[in-house]
């Protein structure tokens, strides 16, 4: 048997197991295969090996100004973010691991890529409260339901802590002032934690996310 | 097991069918008993599942299978199609052995349980069928604890097979309810059946039936049950050893969205269930695997005052055109006109119309030259365009990211038929306008005698020419891998054989042409659209097909009349004809309510020269499942019709992003027909105008508009 008639035999195997030629679209059948089969290719988008481009360390040395450490426990290990879009007190992040995380003055506004996302949220006067010393505040999420509905779920928050501790900035570590934020609402409590420099900016949070995907821990460079 | 690997098995999990995130079999204790239904074994309960749940269920009894499909419609209605196997069922024919039966069921919640009061339900178990299995049913259910549901009832009809008494009813409603006329079945005629048998429902005996259910663990709820089902057709005809009415059985759930069941019936016989079930209104991962989309770029306001205007719109599309295809999105074409820009595009990934929209909003906020204000956007269908949805840049700016901001985009967001061609600077579409492909696919023959499933399988080779963006050829060529239909002859059918020979053309056709076409998409005025199809449009018949759609896009109604000559194809379906032809063509019209229903009525005439109407009425979820039944009535009488005496089937539309996780636009179509016959039969046309367009109408894209920041 010749090579080309190998080729065309081969080529007709992974035809029937897969599909081929220019339509785009593939069968329903290879995308659910795909889906039930992570190793074909399916499953979340972010490869924890990946390295796409602007996450290089040279360019990641150029401007370390532009990136931050996140990590989502058990989700994605450490990994660097990239500044995508600034605007006022707001920032947007991009991970390597294809996820973004949005934030303004340090506090997480949402999420994207992370297959339960947080859509939107008002942290309320969460600042205010940490630069009065303490006390309650309200919050509020936005979620998506199975049903592609925005969900909206109000929390109860108690702010408290000040006291000085050291925070692991993952290149470094700091000397850092730490408040808890915590959190009861829709069935859910949950705390928050941030790290303040001595200017009174956030330099390293935990902060929750959704239920499936629990806390994203962060901090910049 | 960390999170990176709950997803995936989340994922992989729902592929299967098996939502990882719930434990549906738990939540209220409830489990599908013989009948495929909430039960205990033989008998009802009163609880129903949750809105959206869908199982499947394999019965296995004695000399008897039932495979059931069951599908809880609303928070109070559980609708449910049978296919039942009956072993030796014909005692002394010389032709006939076994019976193979179809059947609906019906079960409406009349009272919630309260804390003091029963949930109470009120049910008709094969009520559309032969009878063969029919009983009416009031039962009620009480919680005790966490644990334990106790419940008791009233049967009619097979449910009063045992401890009968003279029914109650006859003394409050008249004696016409004293006696139950014989069903079908009985009066050995189970060749007829399909119509409801209202004349039997609540009448004769009656007798009282009761079980309790106890959550023993997670894992495993017991059952005892008092059945008034005597089971007298199977005592009669395969020696069924019926010793007590008790029944006593365990269910294993043995992971979530999967039941067991081991039942001892009677004293002397065992009966095993199997059951699978999901949610559709419980969508896995409910964001999915989406890549996130690029943020929004918001303008420096001194920039945007001094923008001197150096860019128009032939300028702006090679790196909008890029941007755009990163998101999956095809520029079509676009115009800059002061501080407007109109994009026209079409979304070839994402099943909700409102995530193109948002992806394709930010987009344009980085893309659009800083003075403009305004976004007007529009999306192709089949190369024609319909909705028009115009956005203010500043609430795109200022509303990402913000709670309340998917309303707020919504109320905002003007919403009209979309502009005209003049203006437009066309871009020219990258893709090759010749596109083949060669894949798998597959799909089930449901409930053909005598295999209630069987799967067909094979390889199919998909053409396309894109003459114009709205005057595409294409044609689909199949190859079975799967064992041929085992029952193909020419029917016997008075009718023209329209339909009732798909095993034949099954058996002959293969490799087959399922279809080779060229179609014709137009807009002749604003909201009103046209089709015209020529060739081979489908796998028995080829001709041409004409339609036209009114279709206001902020509207929930929309009319539509199609006309079509068709001739039927030869069984090889290669490229010749037989000598059968006929003038068919309907009058639709179609309303997305906004309660999660959508009905269809379809009148005119049939492919074979019938005429009459097709009612159909889904349930669809913003997720975009989609779970419907349908019966078409046409003046072909019953008798003329066959078995199951008019068409009528249950139609499910499955979207695979659901399972898969990531953005798709496919779904998984398929319809359970109780019998594919001759009357009532319309030509299956590919691309027809309302479905092609309806994801850029009202229901549609309100359904979706919680994935536009998505």
């Amino acid at each position: 048997m010749n090579v080309k008639i190998k080729t065309a035999l081969a080529t007709a195997g992974l035809c029937l197991l897969a599909a081929c030629g220019t339509m785009y679209e593939e069968s329903p059948v290879v995308t659910i295969a795909k889906a039930a089969i992570p190793a074909l290719g399916g499953g979340p988008p972010g490869d924890p090996a990946a390295m796409p481009p602007g996450f290089r360390p040279n360019e990641v040395a150029a401007n370390p100004g532009a990136y931050r450490l996140i990590t989502i426990q058990g989700l994605y290990p450490a990994g660097l973010a990239r500044l995508t879009e600034s605007h006022g007190g707001s920032q947007t992040y991009e991970s390597q691991y294809a996820f973004s995380a949005a934030f303004e003055n340090g506090v997480l506004l949402s999420t994207r890529g992370l297959a339960d996302d947080l859509m939107a949220a008002n942290p309320g006067a969460l600042l205010q409260t940490i630069r009065a010393g303490g006390g309650t505040t309200r919050r509020v999420h936005e979620t998506l339901t199975g049903l592609d509905q925005i969900v909206t779920t109000s929390f109860d928050c108690t702010v408290e802590g000040g006291a000085r501790e050291a925070v692991n900035l993952g290149l470094r570590e700091a000397e850092a002032t730490a408040w808890e934020e915590t959190c009861v609402g829709g069935g859910v409590q949950f705390t928050n934690k941030y790290w303040l420099d001595n200017t009174g900016e956030i330099i390293a949070s935990r902060q929750f996310v959704t239920q499936t995907v629990a806390y994203l821990r962060e901090n910049g460079l | 097991m960390n999170s990176t690997g709950r997803l995936l098995a989340a994922a992989s999990i729902a592929a299967l069918g098996l939502p990882a995130s719930q434990s549906l079999a738990q939540d209220d204790g409830i489990s599908w008993a013989l009948f495929g239904t909430p039960g205990v074994i033989d008998t009802p309960v009163a609880a129903l599942p949750a809105a959206g749940t869908i199982t499947g269920t394999v019965t296995v009894l004695p000399d008897q299978y039932r495979s059931t499909f069951s599908f809880q419609v609303s928070d109070r209605l559980n609708a449910a199609f049978r296919y039942s196997t009956f072993v030796d069922y014909y005692i002394g024919s010389p032709t006939l052995e076994d019976l193979y039966d179809r059947s609906f069921d019906v079960a409406f919640r009349v009272l919630d349980e309260s804390e003091y009061l029963p949930a109470v339900t009120v049910g008709l178990r094969d009520f559309l069928g032969t009878g063969v299995l029919s009983s009416e049913y009031v039962v009620a259910s009480k919680t005790f604890g966490t644990n334990i549901r106790a419940s008791a009832g009233l049967g009619w009809g097979r449910l009063a097979g045992h401890g009968a008494f003279d029914n109650p009813l006859a003394s409050l409603l008249g004696d016409s309810f004293a006696d139950r006329p014989a069903s079908a079945a009985e009066n050995g005629d189970t060749g007829k059946g399909g119509v409801p048998s209202y004349g039997a429902w609540f009448r004769g005996d009656a007798a009282f039936f009761g079980g309790v259910e106890w959550v023993a663990t997670d894992k495993l709820t017991v059952k005892v049950e008092y059945s008034s089902d005597a089971y007298l057709i199977e005592q009669t005809r395969n020696g069924f050893d019926w010793d007590t009415p008790f029944n006593v059985g365990v269910v294993w759930f043995p992971r979530p969205g999967m039941h067991l069941s081991f039942n001892v019936l009677h004293g002397n016989e065992l009966a095993l269930t199997a059951t699978v079930l999901l949610n559709a209104a419980n969508r896995p991962l409910p964001s999915g695997f989406d890549s996130p989309p690029p943020p929004v770029q918001v303008r420096d306001t001194a920039a945007a005052a001094s923008w001197a205007g150096a860019i128009d719109a032939r300028g702006l599309t090679p790196s909008l055109q890029e941007a755009m295809a990163a998101e999956g999105l095809t520029l079509v074409g676009l115009e800059l006109d002061g501080d407007t820009l109109r994009v026209r595009y079409e979304n070839d990934r994402y099943r909700a119309e409102a995530q193109a929209l948002g992806r394709l909003a930010r987009i344009l906020t980085a893309e659009a030259p800083p003075n403009v204000e305004t976004f007007q956007l529009e999306p192709v269908y089949a190369g024609i365009p319909s909705l028009g949805v115009t956005l203010a840049r500043r609430d795109i700016e200022t509303l990402e990211n913000r709670v309340g901001g998917t309303d707020a985009v919504f109320a905002r967001a003007d919403r009209g038929p979309a502009g005209p061609n003049d203006g437009l600077v066309p871009v020219d579409d990258p893709d090759p306008a010749f596109t083949w492909g060669i894949g798998p696919y597959a799909g089930f023959v449901l409930f053909s005698n005598p295999d209630p499933v069987q799967i067909e399988a094979g390889i199919e080779m998909r053409a396309r020419y894109e003459i114009m963006p709205n005057l595409v050829a294409s044609g689909a060529l199949r190859y079975a891998l799967t064992p041929y239909r085992d029952d193909a002859s020419i029917s016997g059918s008075p009718l023209p054989h329209v339909r009732s020979d798909a095993a034949v053309y099954n058996n002959t056709g293969n490799p087959g042409i399922e279809h080779l076409t060229l179609a014709w998409y137009g807009r002749p005025a604003p909201e009103i659209y046209s089709r015209v199809t020529a060739g081979y449009l489908e796998a028995m018949f080829g001709g041409v097909s004409g339609e036209l759609l009114w279709a206001p896009t902020d509207s929930r109604l929309a009319v539509g009349a199609e006309v079509n000559y068709a001739v039927q194809r030869d069984f090889d379906q290669l490229f010749g004809f037989q000598d059968y032809d006929v003038v068919t063509g309907h009058l639709s019209v179609y309303y997305d309510m906004a309660n999660g229903y959508f009905a269809q009525i379809d009148a005119g005439r049939y492919l074979a020269g019938d005429w009459g109407a097709t009612f159909s009425l889904d349930r669809e979820f913003e997720n975009g499942w989609r779970v419907g039944g349908y019966f078409t009535l046409t003046d072909v009488p019953f008798e003329d019709f066959g078995e199951g005496s008019f068409d009528k089937g249950i139609r499910i539309s499955v979207p695979i992003d659901y399972f898969a996780g990531t953005p798709t636009r496919q779904t998984f179509d398929n319809t359970l027909a109780s019998l594919t016959r001759d009357g009532g039969a319309r030509l299956d046309v590919e691309g027809r105008l309302y479905d092609t367009l309806r994801s850029g109408q009202l229901g549609d894209l309100q359904d979706g508009w919680g994935r536009f920041w998505r």
